[in-house]
């Protein structure tokens, strides 16, 4: 019984000192340890701060909505409910998939839990997949708000939308042709089985969401604080004109910009104004490999996939969508 | 998997949960919310604090009745960490934002940001403010020659009267001759669009152009877009002192930063202002800037530089950040 005390302290104090560490790692050089609440910050830390809650904040409500999404799915959609309105043809299926974001305008936080339980509940992966990568492009609100901000290249609007489906359509097939196993990371697969258990066992639909919620705001909450860190760190202490330094050929540009929406881990409904604020330094085919690339793939997205998706699975998808934005990107005629 | 193992898990996830509750609660009520998020995600973030204290009930109720709900041989699916170092990383990693933003004082984005995200000024770009910096430096008597060339634009265009000069700047600016209906004329056969035709005239109408919050972002792209009819105006506005290091002693550029959602995609605006005594105001000062909007051409681009006739400090407002409104002209 003391065993379970002292063991329960320790983590709690183990919490508690990382929390201090932090707190003295951010405080600046010339200060001492304990200088009590007036310590003198280094405003470089400072502004990590800043963005770290920032995207943090702007994040949380959209993973919420994801994540309960995804419970209402869980509890109240059958499996038979998903095979019934997915169209049975691929050729039919992966379209709609892709235009199924005029549906359900999610952006890129919400989606991968919601494709997650989608696929479980026995949506094919080829088409989950479209799903994932043309949501938060092909939708109302984000193709509205890349109108609104390229107000001098209105038609960038019609181009990101296009290239978006294009990129996501041609991912999903190379996924239906070439991937066979099933690449959910192990263990969900009887997870998921085990969750309906409970819903029956348990009867009360409203209390087992909640507290499936719960699990997952902290099984996606943990990649989104770790890829909001990151990108809050890089930001501060990496300069644009570095990037913009490296970024002069036409291929270069693209990959250039790429990059940036990669570390930035911007929201798709806000990328376009960035993307809008490099129009001056960029060519207008980089600044749509931003625009494609960034909702499909970036930092935090990326760690939230390599907690849904076996790690094989997720490399091949990077490589894929990669090399195919930068074609199409550079092939787009604009 | 023993019950106390995942009892202590539920406590810390339950502190946890409160934590950040309780963080949401003061960030909004000590209304520094809008340093992080821009106002039209507020109210996600009301909704949130409501579903993050449904969820601290839900999960202190489990730390009691955790045992019965989960009343089978399957705890290992649930996914709590296994290890201690696990767990401690993970809460690790939650606990930081609550800490950060209880411990960690407030702070509006400023200069070192700044520097490392370039600015945009008015009607140009940062590469080619090198140029006008150099320019600035190479001719004292610059200023005037572009002064000429500007007025020679300005005579080029039929419909544009040319400004007079105002030696005095106190007095009344030049009432203007044409009335709305020819500034709309004036203003709308640039082929931007009725929306800044409509800022433009509102702009113009004004015998001192007031740049303020609300139409900061609008204002400028507007006075970027029509450039050459701008020039002359007197124009008023506020925001933070930033410098480049190939400045002269009478540059500053008075900035402001735009946030469309969070922070992460702040861009700086701003304006660069000459004055004598610019120097004076240190970076990331406040300040309140009064002067003449003035035409230079830099490589064949047009670039408005405010000579200031009259700077004084002041304290940062509440909201720092400004916003795009795509929705109407303000006050029209």
């Amino acid at each position: 019984m003391i065993l379970k005390i002292r063991q329960f302290l320790v983590e709690i104090i183990g919490a508690l000192l990382l929390g201090l560490s932090v707190v003295w790692l951010t405080m600046g050089r010339d200060s001492s340890l304990f200088s009590g609440w007036s310590i003198k910050w280094s405003p470089l830390w400072l502004d990590v701060k800043t963005f770290f809650l920032s995207i943090w904040l702007e994040a949380i409500p959209f993973v919420l909505l994801g994540v309960f999404f995804s419970a209402f799915i869980q509890t109240f959609v059958t499996e038979e409910q998903v095979r019934r309105w997915t169209p049975k043809h691929p050729l039919v299926a992966l379209p709609f998939a892709g235009l199924l974001g005029f549906l359900f305008p999610v952006c890129e936080c919400a989606i991968i839990p919601v494709v997650r339980r989608l696929i479980q509940k026995g949506m094919p992966l080829s088409v989950g997949i479209v799903f994932l990568l043309a949501g938060p492009i092909v939708n109302p609100v984000v193709l509205s708000s890349t109108y609104v901000a390229f107000a001098r290249q209105p038609e960038m609007a019609l181009y990101r939308g296009v290239a978006g489906f294009v990129v996501a359509l041609i991912v999903g097939m190379l996924v239906f042709l070439f991937v066979k196993k099933n690449p959910i990371r192990l263990g969900m697969e009887s997870q998921i089985n085990h969750e309906a258990d409970h819903v029956k066992t348990t009867g009360g639909k409203l209390s087992s969401t909640f507290a499936h919620a719960v699990d997952e705001f902290f099984d996606m909450g943990k990649y989104l604080l770790f890829g909001a860190f990151i990108s809050a760190l890089l930001q501060v202490y990496i300069s644009r004109d570095t990037l913009m330094d490296i970024g002069q050929t036409p291929l270069t540009s693209n990959l250039v910009m790429m990059g940036m929406a990669y570390l930035f881990s911007l929201c798709s409904e806000a990328d376009a104004f960035i993307a809008a604020s490099f129009a001056n330094t960029f060519s207008s085919s980089s600044l749509l490999a931003f625009l494609v690339f960034g909702p499909m793939l970036d930092l935090k997205t990326t760690l939230m996939l390599f907690g849904t998706f076996r790690f094989g699975f997720v490399v091949k998808l990077v490589v894929a969508i990669t090399f195919l934005v930068i074609c199409v990107t550079m092939l787009m005629p604009m | 998997m023993d019950q106390n193992k995942l009892k202590r898990h539920h406590i810390m996830r339950s502190l946890i949960l409160a934590g950040i509750t309780a963080l949401l609660a003061y960030l909004i009520l000590s209304e520094t919310l809008s340093h992080y998020l821009a106002p039209r995600l507020h109210m996600f973030s009301y909704v949130t604090l409501v579903i993050m204290g449904l969820l601290t009930i839900v999960s202190i109720r489990q730390i009691f009745v955790g045992s019965s709900v989960y009343d089978c041989d399957c705890e290992e699916q649930h996914k709590v960490p296994r290890t201690p170092m696990g767990s401690l990383l993970v809460y690790g990693l939650f606990v930081l934002p609550i800490v950060m933003g209880f411990v960690m004082p407030d702070k509006i984005l400023g200069s070192d940001v700044v520097e490392k995200r370039g600015i945009t000024l008015l009607s140009n770009d940062v590469r080619k403010l090198a140029d006008v910096t150099a320019n600035a430096n190479a001719n004292v008597n610059a200023t005037e020659n572009v002064e000429q060339t500007a007025e020679v634009k300005e005579d080029a265009e039929p419909i544009v009267e040319p400004q007079p000069e105002v030696t005095n700047q106190g007095a009344t600016p030049p009432v203007q001759a044409t009335n709305d209906e020819q500034l709309r004329q004036r203003f709308s056969n640039g082929g931007f669009g009725d929306f800044y035709t409509d800022i433009a005239v509102f702009l113009h109408k004004q015998p001192v152009i007031e740049l303020n919050d609300k139409v900061f972002l609008d204002g400028l792209t507007t006075m970027e877009l029509y450039a050459k009819e701008f020039a002359g105006k007197e124009l008023e506005t506020m925001g933070f002192v930033y410098r480049q290091p190939d400045f002269t002693k009478q540059q500053f550029v008075v900035a402001r930063f735009s946030v469309t959602c969070c922070t992460a995609d702040a861009s700086v605006y701003g304006v660069l202002v000459e004055k004598e005594d610019a120097n004076k105001w240190a970076k990331d000062s406040w300040v309140k800037v009064r002067g003449k909007l003035e035409l230079r051409q830099v490589d064949g681009y047009d670039m408005l530089v405010l000579k200031a006739s009259q700077v004084e400090a002041v304290s940062a407002p509440k909201d720092p950040y400004v916003y795009y409104s795509f929705e109407s002209v303000p006050g029209s």
